[in-house]
């Protein structure tokens, strides 16, 4: 259902009336950020694939599609979704996935969630509908405004559907584990890095690294012959890390989950339980104390995002991003819950 | 800002100061020295600054930008100059901030497959440093000899390998801005996906009009084993652009798909003669990469595509001196093309591919409908259709004549779900075609962004976004007689 008009006039409506209001699909990432007040304008009844040209590898959906749905149809021309965004609590919208700008697994190996978005079309806080970008891989007419609202949390404006490009699904799929400590594991993404391996996904935890390959099968087999490893049946493996349904994702009482992003070859925490993914670069530690976890990200020149937490923006960052949200809505009508600062617009 | 009569600020006084940041010689002023600033890769459009200034490191740049912004004076910052698009044309009145001089490669670091790096290192000179890892820069610019990784953020640069490894915006971490204040801000970092907005996606492509890029953090990629280079001939264009279809369809996509038209063929062939068959009506170029044994697989399984898309000639080339010859007929084609002309007008719309052949159809009847001939090289993978216009500007009428066709094609891109440029930027050439593809709202909020960056307008005024005032219909890159500006580089 096209619900374009309506979602508009509700945004104009919103503005004259000095309304906050909250974006939200179905809110399976609501306990990523803190909770902020406002309206709810929920956009599940968006939905709909507007056009999806397996050939041209583009596929357009409205905001309120579930990402399963996406998935699903993907699946059934044997492609996918390059970055592989997270479904968390097996629910997520399409709208959701681009408005928190996610990526699973295959991240550094496939590109982001961004890289993925050709286009997007948006009503801003003025209510104005806008397209930018759109159905094709090279574009650069104008600033890249698709891009700069993949992440926003909905700060900008109101995506009402997006353009993503999407890939083939490769032939032939492996895991490939070995048991290694956490120091010996973050050396072979390292060296594996170095190679032209068909790799889409590493992740240790526990004692033991996951290498997932994805290609030709001469491709992985010439992988297995020269690195070894045990063979393991993965896909579910692959689909609960990236939902965060695996065990090394499950948080105790008290305790708190940090995204940290790292240089890959960066020391991992001492003393904490950690999952490492994207070669290194991405490591899920848990803690008792996020301010220890903060400070040691900020020593290996990296981000921690502690789940539930505001993020942590440098002030000049966040100012230019404050004067970003009011470019682009200027009565700070969307209420985002990512903290830009901006919290006293009204 | 706009068409200024006069200087707005005190020439002798701004002049002072400037000379007071950088060392003698860094600054200059006498017409001879700017004569080379005086346009970018697109000499059709020329006006000599008022200075350029050449600073050898951030501070000189801070202190230049907090100069200008004190006395409200233009600033369009240069790379290496070799834009297609007026990017880099200078203001009258402006300053030409050259980055020429801040050239070091500050750090290849094999450890995180990443490199630090200077606004004016040469793109090329990025896997030189890196390929003693076994790692390289991976987008490709044709001119990435010279051209400069602070431009390519500016522009967003692509090259014929974007199909596989996406272009500037894909590939850079992090970069140092100094944002029209004078401050430097950080954005990105040293590893992908900073929080809050995603400030790097913003810059990349925004043609030096929100801040200029000191220094840089890319991701290297390791070198692929083995590369096949493939030709295939086809009879109509319609089985070409079916031959792309089936090869993405396959799941395969190759580091890059390119494909030329006849005229395009044959113009490249009689001046690079790279075996390519003339009486073909459309050839696919089609490059695939990775390990050895994925290599061997692609190329037995593309080569049974075209020969299903009724390709009646193939040549594969696995050796460097054969897949050299291969390019070079392609990437010789627009100096090829300029043979048979006096002049020619090259188009840069991207188009979905699913349109390519309705597209062509179309180009054609402007061709006989202008009675100008048209030669189409393509970035087939990825819609990117490079139409080139050839006219005499010496006969009455044609100049006008290709640049309105060029309009009409343009817009033509732009119906279909296309986009008027797709490589090589806005800049002060394709001004009226963004009024084509965007809409005043669109526009505006364009105006807003920028504003949010750089509050008083000084950087790179009047380019990359169109007043709302301003509408009109046409673009193109103008080659007077053959002479693309720098003839030396390769152009895809």
């Amino acid at each position: 259902m096209d619900l374009s008009e309506s979602l508009k006039a509700y945004i104009v409506e919103a503005g004259h009336q000095d309304l906050s209001v909250q974006i939200s699909g179905q809110g399976s990432k609501s306990a990523w950020l803190p909770e902020v007040d406002g309206e709810m304008l929920n956009t599940l009844d968006h939905v709909g694939i507007e056009s999806y040209e397996p050939d041209e590898l583009v596929i357009k959906a409205r905001c309120g599609t579930p990402l399963k749905e996406l998935r699903r149809l993907l699946a059934q021309e044997n492609q996918l979704l390059p970055p592989d965004p997270p479904e968390f609590g097996d629910l997520g919208t399409v709208g959701g996935a681009i408005a928190s700008g996610f990526s699973g697994p295959a991240r550094p190996f496939r590109g982001a969630l961004r890289d993925s978005v050709l286009g997007v079309e948006l009503i801003n806080g003025r209510g104005e509908l806008m397209r930018f970008g759109g159905q094709v891989m090279k574009n650069v007419a104008g600033y890249d405004v698709s891009r700069l609202n993949t992440g926003a949390f909905g700060s900008l404006g109101l995506l009402l559907n997006v353009s993503l490009r999407v890939a083939p699904q490769p032939d032939h799929e492996a895991t490939l584990r070995y048991e290694l400590s956490a120091e010996e594991a973050l050396t072979m993404c390292r060296q594996i890095a170095l190679k032209p391996y068909p790799v889409t996904g590493t992740f240790w935890h526990g004692g033991c690294l996951n290498v997932r390959l994805s290609g030709t099968e001469q491709g992985i087999n010439a992988v297995m012959s020269e690195r070894g490893g045990e063979q393991i049946e993965s896909q579910e493996m692959w689909t609960s890390i990236r939902d965060h349904r695996h065990v090394a994702f499950s948080v105790h009482d008290g305790g708190f989950l940090c995204r940290v992003i790292a240089p890959p070859s960066a020391p991992l925490p001492e003393g904490c339980d950690v999952a490492v993914e994207w070669g290194g670069g991405l490591r899920w530690v848990h803690t008792e104390e996020p301010a220890a976890i903060e400070a040691y990200a900020e020593k290996i020149g990296g981000w921690n995002w502690t789940v539930g937490a505001p993020v942590e923006i440098s002030s000049g960052q966040r100012q230019l991003m404050k004067r970003i949200k009011h470019a682009f809505d200027p009565n700070g009508t969307f209420r985002s819950p990512l903290d830009l600062g901006d919290s006293n617009a009204h | 800002m706009s068409r200024m009569v006069e200087a707005t600020f005190n020439k002798k006084l701004v002049l002072e100061l400037l000379r007071g940041v950088v060392p003698k010689g860094n600054l200059i002023s006498d017409p001879a020295g700017l004569k080379p600033y005086e346009c970018d890769g697109l000499t059709a459009i020329r006006e000599q600054p008022w200075v350029v200034i050449l600073p050898e490191n951030e501070r000189q740049v801070c202190a230049v930008m907090r100069i200008c912004r004190d006395h409200e004076v233009p600033i369009v910052p240069r790379g290496a100059g070799t834009g297609l698009s007026g990017g880099a044309r200078p203001h009258k009145f402006g300053v030409v901030l050259g980055l020429s001089k801040m050239n070091r490669i500050l750090e290849i670091d094999p450890d995180n497959c990443v490199a630090r790096l200077e606004a004016g290192v040469r793109n090329l000179a990025i896997s030189e440093a890196a390929a003693v890892h076994g790692l390289y820069y991976a987008p490709d610019p044709s001119s990435q000899i010279a051209c400069s990784i602070g431009g390519n953020v500016a522009e967003n640069s692509g090259g014929v390998h974007c199909l596989k490894y996406g272009l500037t915006v894909h590939n850079v971490l992090g970069a140092r801005v100094v944002m029209s204040d004078g401050q430097v801000l950080e954005i990105g970092g040293p590893w992908y996906d900073a929080p809050g907005l995603d400030l790097l996606a913003a810059l990349c492509g925004s043609e030096g009009m929100l801040g200029i890029v000191t220094e840089i953090t890319v991701a290297l990629l390791p070198r692929p084993e083995r590369v096949a280079v493939m030709l295939a001939a086809f009879r109509t264009l319609n089985d070409a652009a079916d031959a792309v279809a089936a090869v993405i369809g396959a799941g395969i996509i190759p580091a890059g798909m390119e494909m030329m038209d006849q005229l395009a063929v044959q113009a490249a062939e009689q001046f690079a003669h790279a075996g390519y068959p003339e009486d073909a009506e459309a050839i696919l170029l089609i490059e695939l990469d990775g390990t050895d044994s994925e290599v061997v697989a692609m190329v037995v399984q593309v080569e049974r595509l075209m020969l299903a898309q009724h390709a009646y000639h193939i040549d594969v080339a696995t050796d460097p001196d054969n897949q050299m010859r291969l390019w070079k007929g392609r990437k010789s084609a627009f100096p090829a093309v300029g043979r048979l002309s006096p002049d020619y007008y090259c188009m840069d719309g991207t188009i979905p591919r699913r349109e390519l052949a309705h597209v062509l159809k179309e180009i054609s009847q402007f061709s006989s409908e202008y009675g100008l001939a048209v030669a189409n090289v393509f970035h087939a993978g990825d819609g990117n259709l490079h139409p080139l216009i050839l006219f005499d500007a010496n006969k009455p009428g044609e100049l006008e004549a290709a640049e309105q066709m060029g309009g009409r094609i343009l817009e033509l891109c732009v119906r279909v779900g296309g986009t008027v440029t797709g490589e090589h930027g806005v800049g002060i050439e394709k001004l009226d075609q963004m009024c084509v593809q965007f809409t005043e709202h669109e526009l505006t909020q364009f105006f807003a962004l920028k504003a949010a960056w750089d509050p008083r307008g000084i950087l790179n005024p009047g380019k990359g976004i169109p007043t709302l005032t301003r509408c009109g219909e046409l673009g193109g890159i103008h080659v007077r007689h053959g002479e693309l500006p720098y003839a030396e580089l390769e152009r895809f």
